[in-house]
């Protein structure tokens, strides 16, 4: 049974809900970080399955591009999470409530 | 992803203890929120199937290094230099980001989380006792150490 | 040229009014005050008497500053225009306001407002100038609103007394309602002379700007009838009767005359600069530059003359009852007034203007005397507690003589020429278009108003200057103050006197200028009425004077006029009678009416100062009728049928139930609506990320679905 399209569609549909959702309940600050990780990757999941689909190597160079900028996120949000966390003593986003420290 | 390991274990996270819980209401919420961004996606994915579109590229090529690289460097040259300069960025913005802020004369800081001090440190005058001296937070450990008037805590008193 | 003369004393004004209180030098300040009104009066002169002026030639001499207003080929300009007319009036008005400073710069010395004082008085200049000088109704307006305001500022000069804001407001607000009248009329000017074809609201021909003269396109519309209707039909009449309600309020006649005595609250070279000279006389200027249009409505015209009658015999009896030295002057003024206004009623605005001119020297000499007397007694105004002070005062006491026999009519001084002129004029004013009968009846109340005058007058001098000292006499009334203080009166300095001196002089002579010709010709002088020779080119007479109407023709005679102002006019002796006369000589029969009548009037006048002499220098402290005192009641009367009812209105209408509920209820429904819809909205803005992550996802969720939903239906299509 050959893999089709919709197939890898529809896993990257469950992965990004699941992010999403995973965004909105978890309330560590380090698991919403991983959440949003998972949600970029759903994403690029969904351009590969794309390229190969319409046999474009378009998908993937957005892919190379996506991961580049998921690593650039991910430094610098986990500087502000360091941040956060050396004033906060918390890694609680509610608690990160307001605009000042 | 790997960043994401070695920040976890840089941070020494306590036991989370117990909170009350907040923004209940948030969970239902969500809960909607994507069943209803599920039900799009197979809304859209089961019309992609029924589209009539057809694969166009040529069939050779994908997934060649030769092609991804050709393309990176001639189409796609402005999003990768973009991307690039976004790197920097990223490297200098997370440097000044975790640096610490309440950098005191030339080295001295506090390691966030539970610690255990030198007695020899907080005494210079050397005593007998050699137990160490227990701080639950770096709050703890700056108000110890005499750092407390760091900038970044300053700031956070105002 | 003619811009300096009323911008230099808009800048002495604002020289004083910005570093005045810095430079605390009283001889800087009267300097810059009398300087810049010393300017304008020597440009004044110069324009109005060199060999091309304003006096001397029939073209007005014109200055334009700048376009003000420019729709289509309507335009007002900033443009100042010198006439005959103006002229006379920027020369008295310069002149006498040049003294009227010099005297005040020793009344108010000492005074803590100096440089305000005088800021007031140079704004007043320039807006009393801009006024007269003005070249169409809305640069008159101006000026107009400009003195309202100065008055207004003057009038409350003394922010320690209490009287004085609220007699500034009463001014004010009285002003306000006459302005009204007088905005109403400059519109309808306006629609009146576009519907004639173009728009205009100038007073004199431009060509070189395209712009004709409102008045000339005016006169050139049929006159109006004798009716009721005309009134309120929207014509000339219409424009007429509101012209003079702004008349009635700046010139103080009836109904509106009630804020003049008032003001007597400011200083008292105020009360004579404005309240007496210059801008209480800017309603029979008003009246003579539109006398094209006045001319042109008989029933607004009779209108005119019976306010006027009513308010100069209203006043005169007022007049007759106050103790205060300058309510009694004030009710003068007013009663003079209507005068002036009584003459134009009856087509003899040449006649108002001398008796503006005369009525100007006198009333500013009786004014600054009484400031003079106020000053030597040390700020005491009740008449009362003076007498015996000609022997205290001899500078004050002669001029004031001047003063009082020029206001009485006595003859040789100014102002015999000017009422025997105008009281003449009423008389044979039956040809002007009014019933015959009235203008007889008009002449009696002339008449008579006369005879008070000279009552009350003399009375005033009685008073003031004759009898027992009373003002040593200790009043319980007035508290302990007066008791040790040595009350003595003294002479005023040298700056107020010589004020004092040259304005008798000009009460004297000054009434020579207008000699009519049948006085004149009983002298055996020269025959020629000079002021009116000079006036009749710019004033329209009333058209169907046919038998009058020797003086329709502009014509203007060799010798030039011996003018007024500074130069008193010397009459010409050594000329035969007749000698140079090429217009028209009045018949014989109307030379010996004019003569009996003048010899009636100085008999009234003669009867006058006897009665008055008689009564109160026997009795000075004679109680008048309490009606007089009060003045007719006239402001318990306003008080209680408009000021009160507007003010009930107000507070419980208006504000309780219009603004507090209609107003303020929309205004609390809209804020309250917002603050409870923010209290809703405020829950998206908690703080939280996870609470923006859920908007954000909805957000998109919409999106996609809207994109879903589109794509899908054209999907569809193409499946199909």
């Amino acid at each position: 049974m050959v893999p089709q399209l919709s197939w890898y569609l529809a896993l990257s549909a469950v992965l990004f809900t699941i992010g999403v959702v995973g965004v909105m309940i978890k309330r560590n600050v380090i698991s919403m970080f991983m959440c949003i990780e998972l949600m970029l990757n759903a994403v690029n999941l969904t351009f590969v399955a794309f390229s190969s689909f319409f046999r474009d190597v378009t998908g993937q160079l957005f892919v190379f591009i996506v991961m580049t900028v998921a690593a650039a996120e991910a430094a610098v949000g986990l500087g502000i999470i360091i941040s956060i966390f050396r004033n906060r003593e918390s890694l609680d986003v509610d608690d990160a409530s307001t605009l000042k420290l | 992803m790997v960043l994401v390991v070695f920040v976890i274990m840089l941070l020494n996270v306590e036991e989370e203890e117990r909170r009350p819980l907040r923004l209940q209401t948030l969970v239902p919420i969500a809960i909607a929120l994507a069943a209803v961004f599920f039900a799009e996606t197979a809304f859209i994915i089961f019309f992609v199937q029924k589209s009539p579109a057809t694969p166009t590229g040529g069939a050779s090529d994908v997934g060649l290094t030769s092609s991804i690289g050709s393309g990176l460097f001639t189409t796609y040259l402005l999003p990768f230099e973009i991307t690039s300069i976004l790197l920097l960025m990223a490297v200098v913005g997370a440097m000044t980001l975790a640096r610490r802020g309440g950098l005191i004369g030339a080295n001295i800081g506090v390691v966030p989380g539970y610690q255990s001090i030198a007695r020899d440190v907080l005494e210079p005058k050397a005593t007998p006792d050699l137990s160490p001296v227990e701080a639950r937070t770096s709050r703890e450990a700056e108000a110890l150490l005499g750092v407390s008037d760091a900038p970044h805590v300053r700031k956070k008193e105002d | 040229m003619l811009r300096y003369i009323i911008f230099a004393p808009f800048a002495g004004a604002m020289i004083n009014w910005l570093i005045g209180r810095r430079v605390r030098n009283e001889g800087v300040i009267g300097m810059v005050a009398c300087g810049s009104v010393g300017i304008s009066t020597i440009i004044a002169f110069y324009l109005a008497f060199k060999s091309d002026g304003a006096l001397r030639s029939t073209q007005p001499i014109m200055d334009h500053l700048w376009t003000w207003i420019q729709v289509g080929s309507f335009r007002a300009d900033f443009g100042l225009a010198m006439d005959r007319l103006s002229g006379i009036y920027a020369l008295f008005i310069t002149f006498v306001g040049f003294l009227i400073h010099v005297f005040a710069t020793g009344y108010m010395h000492g005074d803590g407002g100096y440089y305000r004082f005088f800021a007031y008085l140079n704004l007043f200049m320039f807006a009393m100038l801009t006024l007269v000088l003005g070249d169409n109704f809305l640069l008159m307006f101006v000026g107009w609103e400009g003195v309202g305001l100065c008055s207004y500022l003057l009038i409350g000069y003394y922010l320690d007394k209490d009287e004085a804001a609220p007699a500034a407001k009463k001014a004010f607000i009285a002003n306000r309602v006459g302005d009204w009248g007088f905005v109403l009329g400059i519109m309808l000017v306006f629609f009146l002379t576009s519907a004639k074809g173009v728009a205009s609201i100038s007073f004199f021909d431009k060509p070189a700007l395209g712009v004709t003269s409102a008045l000339a396109s005016i006169a050139a519309m049929p006159i109006d009838g004798f009716t009721w209707h005309a009134i309120f039909a929207g014509g000339i009449t219409s424009v007429a009767v509101l012209l003079f309600i702004g008349a009635t309020g700046k010139s103080a006649q009836i109904p509106l005359f009630v804020w003049l005595p008032d003001a007597m609250a400011g200083p008292t070279p105020v009360s004579a600069l404005i309240h007496a000279a210059t801008m209480v006389t800017a309603g029979v200027y008003m009246l003579a530059r539109c006398s094209a249009i006045f001319t042109h409505a008989p029933t607004a015209m009779f209108i005119v003359a019976i306010i006027g009658a009513a308010t100069a015999l209203f006043a005169a009896t007022i007049g007759l009852a106050q103790n205060d030295i300058k309510k009694v002057l004030a009710y003068s003024t007013i009663s003079q007034l209507g005068y002036m206004f009584l003459a134009c009623g009856v087509g003899a605005f040449i006649a108002a203007i001398f008796h503006v001119m005369t009525h100007a020297f006198f009333k500013a000499q009786l004014f600054l005397g009484s400031g003079s007397v106020i000053h030597g007694m040390h700020h005491e105004q009740d008449m009362r507690r003076m007498g015996g002070l000609r022997k205290y005062m001899p500078i004050t006491w002669i001029t004031m003589v001047c003063g009082w026999l020029a206001i009485c009519g006595v003859p040789i001084w100014a102002g015999f020429f000017s009422k025997d002129e105008i009281l003449w004029r009423v008389w044979s004013a039956g040809a002007y278009g009014l019933p015959p009968g009235a203008t007889k009846a008009l002449w009696f109340v002339g008449a008579v108003t006369a005879l008070l005058t000279a009552i009350y007058m003399t009375r005033l001098m009685g008073m003031t200057f004759w009898g027992g000292e009373r003002f040593r006499e200790t009043d319980h009334h007035h508290g302990e103050q007066h008791h040790d203080v040595a009350h003595e009166p003294h002479e005023s300095p040298l700056s107020m006197t010589i004020p004092l001196i040259v304005l008798a002089v000009l009460s004297t002579v000054g009434g020579l200028v207008g000699v009519p010709y049948a006085i004149s010709s009983l002298a055996g002088g020269h025959p020629e009425n000079y002021f009116e020779e000079t006036l009749a080119p710019v004033i329209s007479s009333v058209p169907n004077a046919a038998s009058e109407g020797k003086a329709v023709k502009p014509h203007w005679l060799s010798p030039p006029p011996q003018e007024i102002d500074g130069k008193p006019a010397v009459a010409p002796v050594g000329e035969a009678p007749g000698s140079a006369t090429s217009h028209e000589t009045p018949s014989p029969q109307e030379i010996n009416e004019e003569r009996l009548l003048a010899l009636v009037s100085v008999l009234i006048a003669l009867t006058g100062i006897g009665i008055g002499w008689f009564v109160f220098q026997k009795q000075p402290l004679l109680k008048m009728p309490r009606l007089l005192e009060q003045k007719y009641y006239i402001d318990e009367i306003y008080d209680a049928t408009i000021i009160q009812p507007i003010k009930v209105g107000s507070s419980e209408g208006l504000w309780k139930i219009f603004d507090l509920g209609v107003i303020d209820g929309i205004l609390h429904t809209i804020g309250n609506g917002v603050v409870r819809a923010g209290r809703t909205v405020r829950y998206m803005q908690i703080g939280f990320v996870r609470g923006y992550a859920a908007i954000i996802l909805a957000g998109a969720l919409i999106i996609i679905g809207y994109f879903a939903y589109s794509g899908a239906s054209v999907l569809r299509l193409l499946v199909k």
